[in-house]
């Protein structure tokens, strides 16, 4: 019999329970690390790794330990999953010059990618639209600084080229707060993103963000496996995503779906990869390539019935890439971002244990998630602890089976973003699929803050916060029974 | 007895009189840790409150007394709160340091963004119990102002 082979998972949560799933499938060995006080339990791999340190630097971050455990353990295959080390191009050359697989895209298109400067220059080399913009490494004078951006006009935003995920962005809307933004931008950018190099461009002001999901063979051939939106954002970062998108010209969807493979193709694109555009009601622009699989890939999955990761490790194999005209797109997904964080203190994130956890077991609702009960939520891990992807034929129905799924759920001890979620999939703009990046800020957020408890609810709160005996269980029946419910339901403060 | 109730972020004023709970100034019927009409009903307490599922909301409220004596007359705008754990970027003031209102005193960084803060009001540091580098918590006060 011949030895399976061994994929080693560079993550942890629920990213190396969504990967190794794939693994077992495919007949290949998942392991994975036992670091932070997590191990191979719950996450589906038959063994772990120790990975010795206290913080995030000292384990998953420590490209060094990590490469000396590789080589020492007669891995086949290393799979980054997404954050951590999945977009570092020293760890893949690393990981590559030990002859052992790298399943993502080749160390030079993630490094230029890592760049949103590069990103755009070899965005125009290759024929794609982008938004008028200015790049610089060193900070120039403020009058240099102002002349510079007049090509771009007002509004406009500037980044941290190293930057993600909002970290570091700021929307400047006039020349005079031009230079003070900038200045900011460019000590953040010193400090936290090792690159000094500062980009700004023209800022949209209804912007929907849509994006197309690729993969490549390394050898110029590339199939997208169709778009996603992803608009729903707060601070920049995205909470719901959904493929198809809808509520868009189809040449618009074309010309999307056409650069993005046009873009990658020229570079010789490897592996997973998705191309960002952002729509501002007439056009697309490119924004940048995540060359990563990401976290919202289950919604391309549930639509075109691939299973990504294994797309992913055939291509590390050198099996091939699937042709476009075996990919088709059937009804409608939708994911949800589950936070651990207070929707009510601005999105702070939290920590703390959780003390009750049940996800439904439904139809077309996918659950990715390692939560249970007495799990600890460290501060330094990513707030994102679960999420929900659902898939209908039709968005309407998605969205109903979705808000089934979410009141189906039970998440006790921390707080978190699901009665956020509940509301943004009632919102008109959601249903009709004109939201904006901006909309929760401009006016969704202060309605959902608005809504009052009514006087029933605050009665039951209060008198589980007084910790006084409860009536047993048998009289409050009774008396539930005799209730008038429209007594309390009336009354708003 | 008057206490706040925090619900979702939202305060409400609460009473507690001879004849039962009032909930700004609406007496509260029913009074009971159960009451969910047909709906299902889970909670946890913490040492911070209660995480309640009610039907299909989520609820987390927190119980606060409020003491006759201090009437609120804390002037809160000297007081610098660190709106999340984060670490100590740079200081730029120090112990008995006089202030004007705008100078910059402190840089938090979270989450890799660097949040300034500065002086609500011309004054002196009267505390300043961090330094560079130092790990601090969400709503440790961080500096005060006099």
């Amino acid at each position: 019999m011949v030895k399976p082979q061994k994929l080693l998972i560079v993550n942890r949560g629920e990213i190396v329970k969504r990967i190794a799933q794939t693994c077992i499938a495919m007949g290949i060995e998942p392991i994975c690390f036992s670091c932070l006080g997590e191990d191979h339990r719950g996450v589906m791999c038959s063994s772990s790794i120790p990975l010795a340190g206290d913080t995030l630097q000292e384990t998953f971050l420590n490209i060094d330990k990590i490469i000396t455990i590789i080589k020492e353990n007669d891995i086949d295959f290393v799979h980054p999953g997404y954050g951590f080390l999945s977009e570092n191009q020293e760890f893949a050359e690393k990981v590559i010059s030990l002859g052992v697989k790298w399943i993502g895209p080749d160390p030079i298109h993630i490094q230029e990618m890592g760049s949103k400067i590069e990103a755009k220059l070899i965005a125009e080399k290759a024929g794609v639209s982008v938004l008028p913009w200015h790049y610089f490494y060193e900070l120039p004078s403020k009058e240099q600084l102002i002349k510079d951006c007049e090509k771009i006009g007002y509004p406009l935003i500037v980044k941290a080229s190293g930057g993600g995920g909002g970290k570091g962005m700021r929307i400047v809307r006039s020349a005079q707060d031009l230079y003070d933004a900038v200045a900011l931008c460019a000590q953040e950018a010193a400090h936290s993103f090792k690159s000094n190099a500062i980009l700004l461009e023209k800022y949209i002001e209804k912007p929907r963000h849509l994006e197309v999901q690729i993969f490549g063979d390394g050898l110029g051939n590339i199939t997208h496996f169709y778009d996603r939106e992803c608009s729903v954002q707060r601070r920049y970062q995205k909470i719901i995503e959904e493929a198809p998108v809808l509520n868009i010209p189809e040449e618009i969807r074309t010309k999307m779906l056409n650069d993005a493979i046009k873009l990658t193709s020229h570079i010789k694109y490897r592996n997973a990869g998705t191309v960002e555009f952002v729509y501002d009601g007439s056009f697309v622009y490119f924004i940048e390539i995540n060359t990563r699989l990401q976290v919202e890939h289950s919604v391309s999955e549930m639509i075109t019935g691939y299973d990504f990761v294994e797309q992913q490790i055939r291509i590390a194999q050198n099996n091939g890439l699937v042709s476009q005209k075996q990919v088709k797109s059937f009804g409608h997904a939708i994911e949800v971002r589950i936070y651990a964080e207070d929707c009510y203190q601005n999105f702070m994130p939290q920590s703390g244990v959780i003390k009750k956890v049940s996800f439904p077991n439904l139809h077309q609702v996918r659950i990715d998630s390692r939560l249970y009960e007495g799990y600890v939520l460290k501060s330094y891990f990513d707030p994102m602890i679960a999420k929900i992807s659902v898939y209908d034929t039709c968005k309407q129905k998605t969205i109903l089976r979705l808000k089934n799924a979410l009141s189906e759920t039970i998440l006790l001890g921390v707080n978190h973003n699901i009665n956020f979620l509940m509301f943004i999939l009632s919102t008109n703009e959601f249903q009709n699929s004109a939201f904006f990046t901006n909309s929760i800020e401009k006016g969704l957020m202060a309605e959902f803050l608005n809504k009052n408890t009514d006087l029933a609810k605050i009665s039951c709160i209060l008198k589980c916060l007084l910790n006084e005996p409860d009536t047993d269980d048998s009289q409050l029946t009774e008396a539930a029974s005799v209730r008038k419910k429209s007594l309390f339901e009336t009354i708003e403060l | 007895m008057k206490y706040q109730l925090k619900i979702n972020g939202k305060a409400y004023s609460v009473e507690k009189k001879a004849n039962g709970y009032f909930c700004n100034g609406i007496e509260l019927l029913e009074f009971n840790s159960k009451f969910v009409n047909d709906l299902s009903f889970e909670k946890t307490n913490t040492e911070e409150g209660v995480h309640l599922k009610i039907g299909s909301e989520y609820y987390f409220a927190s119980l606060e007394k409020i003491s006759s004596t201090a009437n609120g007359a804390k002037a809160e705008s000297g007081i610098i709160k660190s709106p999340l754990n984060g670490v100590v970027h740079s200081l730029e003031c120090e112990i008995n340091d006089s202030v004007k209102k705008g100078d910059k005193l402190i840089t938090v960084e979270a989450m890799k963004m660097l949040y300034p803060f500065y002086a609500e009001k011309d004054g002196v540091i009267g505390k300043c119990e961090v330094a560079k580098g130092d790990a601090v918590k969400t709503n440790q006060v961080l500096i005060l102002i006099q």
